[in-house]
């Protein structure tokens, strides 16, 4: 367990130490200030009398021309952030011949990987956390319109959705690191898986299910981005109706806003399987990792 | 029934698929000695020692330290023995001091006991002023001293180096192993690999030769010269005009002379003191023109020369 | 009151131009009617041709306007029938007091006729325009019928038409603001006060004025109150100043909103409305708040980059 703290700690500080983890959240900060700003002009576009959740329109209001939305912008960058904290977890450690060293001391080899997770995990979740309550407090301070507490509950939930999204693609990084010795082959492979998953899966999709849209949107749900998409929108855009539900979308009653427990009874699936898919990649890279023999060459 | 040793293996077998590379391996090293593992490049000794450690696992045998497994009791083994990885690594963006520091917190120190062995160990290897600096400023030299201090900061038992004296300047490898040898002297079991052993074969108590995974000699320096060479301590290397059976018989007859080997006109005799003028007059009586003559005495190369070449 | 005398010039010039426009289109409009045979003027002519009588007739003999401000211009037929000789007839025309009128033919370019030649041989009906007016166009009369008579008169020959000039009452509201500026600011959820003036311009009395309130754009939950809430009676030129308190919703976020203020009384049809632009800010708590979490956050992230930073 001392080894475990050891680790985490370590890799910490390491990540609040890293050029590459700096700039990349300075970058989010800067683009999170900006949507928030660009967001808390338009937001009473499309406000009537009838809207409820206010507060949620912050973060998901866009501007009028090429400005994007807060929710795009994060969703666009958690993978990034995923990816760079997770793809030179093992392979620089085993090239730089640290991993000998450290796997040669009191403790056991999980702890090494366990330790890095969660570090990873944690640094993760201190930099959303961070930057929606932040923006939050900034939104509050330009519209002046707080929160209801169900406003709050489900941004609480955005946060750990976003927490977990960015945890698949940090493990997913982790998995590459654990099999491609080299960092930059890792790094690619990472930006390749998710730039195939963000564009071709829904091309894919699209072309494969033809007209069909409740194929495609079960193809394209192979897509983590998309299932995060999801989730997300019943989660933020309570009173809209999600592209997804495709039955109730074409109703074309309007729809009242659902209560959480709703949003979270629909999203659920989205939910637990990008949960699976993020154990599945760190069992992974648990796996091979273990039973690795380690040579500092 | 005999005391326990601190390094037991037996039968200690690893393949890489139909490869082997360490095959049938018995080693025994006791408490305080300076074991050199020596051998030439992929003869397995890197192999044997990750198994040691057990950061790989045997395909088949028994590895004991202190007599835990390596492979079942993995953390009783880490806690007492050290290990200089051959091509050492450390955190280059971290100093000195940041990195033994990790390496303590790895060990459970606490932050005193860690501040104060930490300061210890870099006096000890000579790099007090150098603890503040980032570990990237450093030379191969330096970082193996600072990999010295990384091994002791937790007081091991027993400590492997893998190849200390590779790749540094001649000054550096005295540093290296007098550090070594103050272990040795704290009672630190060491074992000490190495392909050069003229490096390595001073400060050594015993060692032991892996060739192509068989171990093909153990004991100490001397013994093993004698025994490789059939006891001989010099060998004569004499150059003769059209050599004959005469002459090597009568070579052989002469109080002292081991072995006599002929090749053209080269003859290598092999023995247990200076033979020169016996030799000399061999020749001479045998009516054979005498070219020239030369004596060698045997070191721990010729006996590693013979391994390499019997391999 | 530069708005009341521009508002008049402006229907005045208006009138003009329809009285005008009147008096070119009168031929046409007679010649067109000769062809339908069951138009009443045409009707006495045919009844009894021997004896001379004359006949005035008129197509609109009842002519109303709102406010008292206008003309009344009618046009009257005289049909001179029975005569062998051409006839003079003197034209009378009886207005209630507060009235002028003026007589003048269709055909002579607006000169002021009193009397009319008359050709008994004609078919074609002559045609004089009068027109009634208020002696003084500033004093409104009073909203209500008059009587107008007009007689043509030639010895015993004599005929006149019963005419009538309604002057209806005029509803007209106007808001204005206290200020004269029409943008204030609230904050959500608190009380906010701007005033206008509600001032009657018509000629009526109105009675039970309401007001009311829509807010573009925003949320449920505004509440504009108006005190007075309303008002009972706003005799013709008074005015009244109204309170109105705009609370802008609890949720309300901060920025500019219109307000569309409305007031119309019950009786007739008039409505005025101003759109006020309302600043809503927001209650100064929230902003602190908001300035607190961004504080925090910053100083959190401030203290993690310090306690885990290296140097
Ligand atoms: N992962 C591996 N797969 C296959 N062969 C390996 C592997 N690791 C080492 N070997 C082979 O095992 C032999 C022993 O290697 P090693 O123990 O590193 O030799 P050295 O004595 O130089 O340290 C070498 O011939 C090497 O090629
Ligand atoms: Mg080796």
């Amino acid at each position: 367990m001392s080894g475990l703290m050891a680790v985490f700690w370590k890799e910490l500080a390491d990540h609040f130490n890293s050029k590459r983890f700096i700039i990349l959240s300075l970058l989010i900060y800067l683009a999170g200030i900006a949507t928030i700003y660009v967001a808390a002009q338009n937001i009473r576009s499309g406000i009537t009398e009838t809207t409820q959740f206010i507060f949620l329109r912050l973060f998901t209001v866009s501007g009028e021309v090429q400005v994007f939305s807060f929710l795009f912008f994060l969703s666009l960058f958690i993978p990034i952030v995923g990816i760079a904290l997770g793809f030179d977890t093992v392979n620089s450690e085993r090239t730089s011949g640290n991993l000998s060293r450290t796997l040669s001391q009191p403790l056991y080899r999980d702890s090494v990987i366990n330790g890095k997770f969660l570090a990873g995990l944690i640094t993760l979740a201190i930099l959303l956390t961070s930057i929606v309550v932040l923006v939050a407090g900034m939104g509050l301070r330009m519209i002046g319109v707080p929160p209801t507490a169900e406003e709050i509950l489900r941004l609480v939930a955005f946060i750990i959705v976003s927490i977990i999204y960015g945890a698949f693609w940090m493990s997913l990084s982790v998995l590459f690191s654990v099999f491609f010795n080299r960092v930059a082959t890792a790094a690619l492979a990472s930006i390749a898986l998710w730039i195939f998953l963000l564009l071709f899966v829904p091309i894919i999709a699209q072309v494969l299910a033809g007209a069909n849209g409740e194929i495609a949107g079960a193809i394209s749900r192979i897509s983590p981005g998309v299932l995060y998409g999801q989730v997300t929108q019943v989660l933020l855009i309570p009173s809209h109706p999600a592209m997804f539900m495709i039955s109730m979308y074409y109703t074309g009653l309007e729809p009242n806003p659902l209560p959480l427990s709703q949003s979270l009874l629909i999203a659920w699936p989205q939910l637990t399987s990008l949960i699976g898919l993020t154990a599945l990649c760190f069992a992974g890279s648990y796996i091979k990792f273990m039973r690795e023999e380690i040579r500092s060459t | 029934m005999r005391e326990q040793g601190v390094i037991e293996t037996e039968e200690l077998v690893k393949t890489y698929g139909k490869f082997i590379a360490v095959d049938k391996l018995n080693l025994r090293v006791d408490e305080g000695e300076v074991f050199g593992f020596l051998g030439p490049n992929g003869a397995g000794k890197t192999t044997t020692i990750l198994m040691l450690l057990g950061l790989t696992e045997p395909t088949s045998g028994k590895a004991r330290i202190c007599g835990f497994d390596p492979t079942r009791e993995p953390l009783k083994v880490k806690r007492i023995t050290g290990y200089l990885p051959e091509k050492v690594g450390f955190y280059e963006d971290l100093t000195a001091r940041e990195n033994l520091d990790y390496t303590a917190a790895l060990n459970g120190l606490s932050r005193e006991v860690a501040s104060r062995k930490i300061d210890e160990l870099v006096d000890m290897v000579g790099l007090s002023e150098m603890a503040g600096h980032k570990v990237g400023t450093f030379s191969h030299g330096m970082k193996q001293r600072l990999g010295i201090a990384d091994v002791m900061i937790k007081d091991p038992k027993v400590a492997f180096f893998d190849e200390p004296t590779a790749g540094i300047d001649p000054e550096g490898i005295e540093q290296v192993l007098t550090l070594i040898t103050n272990m040795a002297k704290q009672k630190v079991t060491v074992v000490l690999s190495s392909h050069q052993l003229q490096q390595v074969q001073k400060i050594c108590t015993r060692v032991g030769i892996l060739s192509k995974g068989h171990l093909v000699a153990e004991g100490s320096v001397d013994q093993l010269g004698r025994e490789a060479i059939g006891g001989g301590k010099f060998r004569v290397e004499v150059q003769v005009s059209e050599p004959t059976s005469k002459l090597v018989k009568s070579i052989k007859s002469i109080k002292g002379v081991i072995n006599v080997e002929s090749s053209g006109d080269l003859l290598l005799i092999s023995c247990g003191k200076d033979l020169r003028p016996q030799i000399a007059r061999a020749v001479v009586d045998s009516e054979c023109l005498l070219v020239q003559m030369k004596i060698e005495e045997y070191g721990l190369d010729d006996v590693y020369m013979k391994y390499f070449r019997e391999s | 009151m530069s708005r009341f005398r521009a508002g008049y010039y402006l229907t005045c010039t208006a009138l003009l131009l329809m009285v005008f426009g009147g008096l070119v289109t009168a031929p046409i409009a007679s010649a067109t009617s000769d062809t339908h045979l069951d138009l009443p003027s045409l009707s006495p002519s045919q009844k009894s041709p021997e004896t001379e009588e004359i006949t005035l007739t008129c197509q609109y003999p009842v002519l109303s306007s709102p406010g008292g401000t206008s003309f009344f211009a009618y046009s009257i037929e005289l049909q001179y029938t029975g005569g062998k000789e051409p006839r003079v007839f003197d034209l009378q025309v009886t207005v209630p007091s507060g009235f002028s009128y003026s007589i003048a033919s269709s055909y002579g370019g607006g000169t002021e006729i009193a009397a009319i030649r008359i050709d008994p041989q004609q078919t074609y009906p002559d045609t004089i325009k009068v027109t009634v007016r208020p002696s003084l166009w500033i004093i409104m009369p009073e909203p209500g019928e008059y009587p107008i008579t007009v007689e043509a008169a030639s010895g015993e020959i004599k005929g006149n038409i019963e005419l009538k000039a309604i002057i209806m009452a005029k509803y007209e509201i106007e808001l204005e603001p206290s200020t004269g500026r029409l943008n204030t600011t609230a904050t959500a959820g608190e009380d906010s006060y701007f005033t206008v003036y509600v001032t009657n311009t018509g000629s009526a009395d109105l009675q039970k004025v309401n007001f009311s309130s829509k807010v573009i754009g925003a949320p449920a939950g505004w509440s504009i109150t108006f005190d007075p809430q309303d008002i009972d009676v706003l005799p013709v030129g008074a005015n009244r100043e109204v309170q109105i308190n705009i609370k802008p919703a609890q949720k309300t976020i901060a920025g500019d909103y219109m307000v569309a203020i409305s007031a119309s009384p019950e009786s007739g049809y008039a409505f005025d409305a101003i759109d006020v632009r309302v600043t809503a800010l927001t209650p100064t708590i929230w902003g602190w708040v908001g300035i607190g979490i961004v504080i925090l956050v910053i100083a959190g992230l401030v203290v993690m980059f310090l306690r885990l930073g290296r140097r």
